[in-house]
C-alpha cells in the first residue's frame, strides 16, 4: 500500500519500563518518518499521571505500552487497563502491549487489543497500526528470483579489447563449422529421448520402442563404464541406487521441508550481491538437507557440484544415485528430484562446464528448468582435464543450448588457482563471454576472490586481500558492462580448518563484494579447508551467518582500497590486451590453448587429455 | 525420550570444541581422539587443532551419518518430532 494513501494516526507511546525504552524510541522515529503523529512519554511515569495525560489528548488512535515482563508486572499492566477503562480511554483508542516475554495471548488476557513479543519486526507493528496486512519478510519481499544479467547491457567500454575479441571469436565459430563430438551427439540424443518421454501424443509402447532405439545409439557414444551400467546394471564403484523405499521417503521429506519455512534475510540494506552455495555431498538426500537449510539461512541460490570422474567419462548414468565421495552424480533423475525440492524463488544452477558431458548436462539442466548453468572451455581444458579441441566444440554447443533454454551461464576462472595470472585467465574469460554474446547467450563473468599462487609469488596481497580483488573487478568493469559474480568460493585459499577464521575470511570477502556491488558471490562452508571428510551442515550455517553479519556491518558503506588497487587494475587490463593480441596473432584459439597462450605449464596450466582425438570432422 | 536414539536426530556429525591441557599438538590429538572414543564415537576426526601455551584449542568431529548412509533422521523425522513433543 502506498504510504500516501494511508490515514495518518495519532499514537501515544508509553515506556512503562524504567530503563528499556529503546524499542519505543525506534518505533517513534519510524512512525514519524511515515507521517504519523506521535507522543512519546518519558519512562517510568506513575500510572495515575499517564492516565491523566491520556485523558487530555484528543483523537488518539493507539496507545502503545512497552514493558518487560517480570515479577508483578502482569498486575501492573492489568491495573493500567482497568484505569484506562475507567477513564473511558479504551473507548477511543486501541491498547497495544509490547516487550520482552510478552505474547499475543498474554496481552489479550490482560485486556490489550494486541500484543507483540520482543522479536517482533517493527514493520509488523507499523502494519498493524496502519491497518494493513504485514508481509512477513519471507519470499514476498526478499526471496525473489532475479535474472542476474538483466541489469547489464553487455556494451564494451574498451574498443581495443572488443576488436581483438571479435577477431578471436570469429575464428572459433569458423573453426567449429562441420565439427561434432560424442558429447554433442549424445546431447542431441538425450534431447530426443526427453522429448519422446514428454510427448503426450505417443502411446506408452511407442515411447518404449523409440527410447530403446535412441538409447542404443546413445550407448555407441559412451565409455565402457556407462555401457556396462545400461546393459548389465553394473554401477561404478562407490555408487548405489537409492531404494524405492528411500525414494518414497525422500518425496515425503521434500514435502515436509517445503512447509512453514521462515527465511532469514541475508542482506541488510542492499539488494546485491546474491549469495550462492554449492551442494554436492554425493547423496541427493543429504544434498536436499543442505539445500533446504541453506535456503532457510538466506542463500539465494544453489549450484550442483558433480564428481570429477563424471567429467572424464563419456556418457551419463540414469536413476536416483548416491555416491560415497564428493560430488553428486548428474543424472536426469537426480537433478529432477533435487529440482523438486527447491523453493520457487531459489536460483538453481547446474554446472556443465569442464568435462566430456558438457552439452548433455546443458540439455538436462535446460529441460529441467535450471536458471543458470556454468560453461568455461578455457578453465575446463587447462585445469579441468579435458582436451582443448574437444571442449571448445562441446562448449560451443553447450553455449548454444544455454541460449536455447534461456539459461545465463557463469564462467569460472579457476585456472587462477593452478597459478595462471589473473590477466591471462581474464583474457580467456572474455573470449568465451564474447563468443556467448555472438551466440545470443548471456555470460556471467566469474573472477576469483582468492589468494592465488600468482599473487603469493608476486606479493600483490602481502599487505591486504582488498586491493588486488578490487583491481580485478574494476578491470573487468572497465572493459565491458557484464554481470560479475566472484567465486568460487570467495576467499579461496584464505580458509583454514579453524571455523572461526574460515567463517570470518568468507565474511570479509563478502564485505568486499557488497562494497563493490557485484551481482553475486559463491560462499564456502566453514569446512572449506577440511578435506578429510564431508562438509557438515552446521558449517554451511556458520558462513551464511557470518556473511549476514558482514552485510549488516557494512550496509551501504564502502571498503576503501589503497592506491595500489588502481595500479593493479591498469596492470591487469594491459595484461589482458597483451594476452588477447597473442591469441589473435596465433590465429587459432584451440592452438592457443594447446600452446599455453592463456595459461602455460610454467603458469600451472596443462592442456587436458580426456576426449583427445574425439572431435568428429565433417 | 528414553526410547529415542537422540543421535538419530543429528543430520551428519557432532563437533566438540574445547581446550585441552597438553604438552604438544600430537598429545592434544591423542587426547582428542581418546575423548571421542570414551564418549562412544567410533568414527571421529580432528577437524582443527592449534597448540599454543598450555594446551590446544581443538575441534573434534564424530561422524554420525556420512553421505550415502541410511540416515536415522530421514527415516522417520516427522514421527520422531511428534514423539519428542509427546514424550
Amino acid at each position: 500500500m502506498d504510504n500516501n494513501t494511508i490515514r495518518k494516526k495519532k499514537v501515544l507511546l508509553i515506556p512503562l519500563d524504567p530503563v528499556h525504552d529503546v524499542a519505543l524510541k525506534i518505533l517513534n522515529r519510524k512512525l514519524k518518518d511515515r507521517g504519523h503523529k506521535t507522543i512519546l512519554l518519558p519512562p517510568d511515569l506513575p500510572l495515575e499521571e499517564i492516565i491523566s495525560r491520556l485523558s487530555e489528548i484528543n483523537n488518539l488512535d493507539f496507545v502503545l505500552v512497552s514493558r518487560t515482563l517480570g515479577y508483578g508486572v502482569a498486575e501492573l499492566l492489568g491495573r493500567f487497563i482497568d484505569m484506562a477503562e475507567a477513564a473511558r480511554i479504551r473507548d477511543k483508542a486501541k491498547m497495544v502491549l509490547g516487550g520482552k516475554a510478552i505474547t499475543p495471548q498474554l496481552a489479550a488476557e490482560l485486556g490489550f487489543d494486541k500484543g507483540f513479543g520482543e522479536k517482533t519486526d517493527f514493520e509488523e507493528i507499523i502494519a498493524y497500526l496502519e491497518d494493513r496486512e504485514f508481509l512477513r519478510e519471507k519470499e514476498e519481499l526478499f526471496r525473489k528470483k532475479i535474472s542476474i544479467p538483466s541489469s547489464h547491457t553487455y556494451q564494451y567500454k574498451n574498443n581495443r579489447v572488443k576488436g581483438l575479441l571479435n577477431e578471436i571469436t570469429d575464428e572459433i565459430i569458423l573453426w567449429s563449422k562441420n565439427k561434432s563430438s560424442p558429447g554433442i551427439e549424445r546431447a542431441k540424443l538425450r534431447e530426443r529421448m526427453i522429448n519422446v518421454s514428454q510427448d503426450d501424443s505417443l502411446a506408452d509402447e511407442d515411447k518404449v520402442v523409440k527410447t530403446r532405439a535412441l538409447k542404443k545409439e546413445y550407448l555407441s557414444y559412451c565409455d565402457e563404464k556407462i555401457v556396462r551400467f545400461y546393459e548389465k546394471g553394473l554401477l561404478p564403484e562407490k555408487v548405489r541406487k537409492l531404494s524405492s523405499e528411500e525414494i518414497g521417503k525422500l518425496n515425503i521429506y521434500i514435502q515436509q521441508q517445503k512447509k512453514d519455512v521462515n527465511f532469514k534475510k541475508i542482506r541488510h540494506s542492499q539488494s546485491l550481491p546474491l549469495v550462492f552455495v554449492q551442494y554436492g555431498t554425493g547423496c541427493p538426500i543429504m544434498d536436499i538437507a543442505h539445500i533446504k537449510t541453506s535456503e532457510a539461512w538466506g542463500a539465494d541460490g544453489v549450484f550442483h557440484f558433480d564428481p570429477s570422474w563424471g567429467a572424464r567419462t563419456e556418457g551419463l548414468l540414469e536413476g536416483i544415485l548416491s555416491h560415497e565421495e564428493d560430488g553428486s552424480i548428474i543424472s536426469w533423475e537426480n537433478l529432477a528430484v533435487i529440482k523438486s525440492s527447491l523453493h520457487k524463488e531459489t536460483i538453481w544452477t547446474v554446472r556443465a562446464h569442464r568435462g566430456l558431458n558438457t552439452p548433455e548436462t546443458a540439455v538436462i539442466a535446460g529441460k529441467l528448468g535450471a536458471d543458470l548453468t556454468k560453461i568455461h572451455m578455457v578453465y575446463g581444458s587447462l585445469n579441468g582435464g579435458t582436451d582443448p579441441a574437444r571442449l571448445t566444440i562441446d562448449g560451443l554447443e553447450a553455449i548454444k543450448l544455454a541460449a536455447k533454454y534461456n539459461m545465463p551461464f557463469d564462467e569460472p576462472t579457476n585456472e587462477e588457482l593452478g597459478g595462471v595470472p589473473a590477466y591471462k585467465s581474464f583474457a580467456g574469460l572474455l573470449i568465451i563471454a564474447d563468443l556467448a554474446l555472438k551466440l545470443k547467450a548471456q555470460p556471467i563473468l566469474k573472477p576469483l576472490f582468492c589468494y592465488s599462487p600468482d599473487v603469493m609469488i608476486s606479493g600483490k596481497m602481502d599487505d591486504n586481500y582488498i586491493d588486488f580483488n578490487v583491481a580485478k573487478i574494476n578491470s573487468l568493469r572497465s572493459i565491458i558492462d557484464a554481470p560479475i559474480w566472484p567465486g568460487e568460493p570467495i576467499g579461496f585459499m584464505t580458509h583454514s580448518e579453524d571455523r572461526v577464521q574460515s567463517s570470518l575470511t568468507t565474511a570479509l570477502h563478502a564485505a568486499i563484494a557488497i562494497s563493490l556491488q557485484v551481482d553475486a558471490i559463491t560462499i564456502a562452508s566453514s569446512d572449506e579447508a577440511y578435506s578429510r571428510g564431508p562438509i557438515s551442515l552446521a558449517s554451511r550455517i556458520d558462513t551464511l551467518r557470518a556473511v549476514q553479519e558482514a552485510f549488516r556491518f557494512l550496509g551501504k558503506a564502502e571498503i576503501k582500497p589503497t592506491g595500489k588497487a588502481r595500479e593493479y587494475e591498469k596492470e591487469i587490463t594491459k595484461g589482458i590486451e597483451e594476452a588477447l593480441k597473442k591469441v589473435a596473432r596465433r590465429g587459432s584459439f584451440v592452438d592457443a590453448l594447446y600452446e599455453g597462450l592463456l595459461g602455460s605449464p610454467q603458469d600451472g596450466a596443462y592442456p587436458g587429455r580426456a576426449g583427445r582425438g574425439t572431435v568428429i570432422e565433417g | 525420550m528414553e526410547n529415542l536414539d537422540v543421535f538419530d536426530s543429528i543430520v551428519d556429525s557432532l563437533d566438540i570444541e574445547t581446550f585441552i591441557i597438553c604438552h604438544s599438538e600430537e598429545e592434544g590429538r591423542r587426547i582428542g581422539l581418546a575423548i571421542m572414543e570414551q564418549l562412544g564415537f567410533r568414527d571421529a576426526d580432528i577437524v582443527f587443532i592449534e597448540f599454543l601455551g598450555s594446551g590446544a584449542r581443538i575441534r573434534i568431529r564424530a561422524n554420525i551419518y556420512k553421505p550415502g548412509d541410511s540416515y536415522g533422521w530421514f527415516d522417520s523425522c516427522n514421527q520422531k518430532r511428534d514423539y519428542i513433543r509427546n514424550g
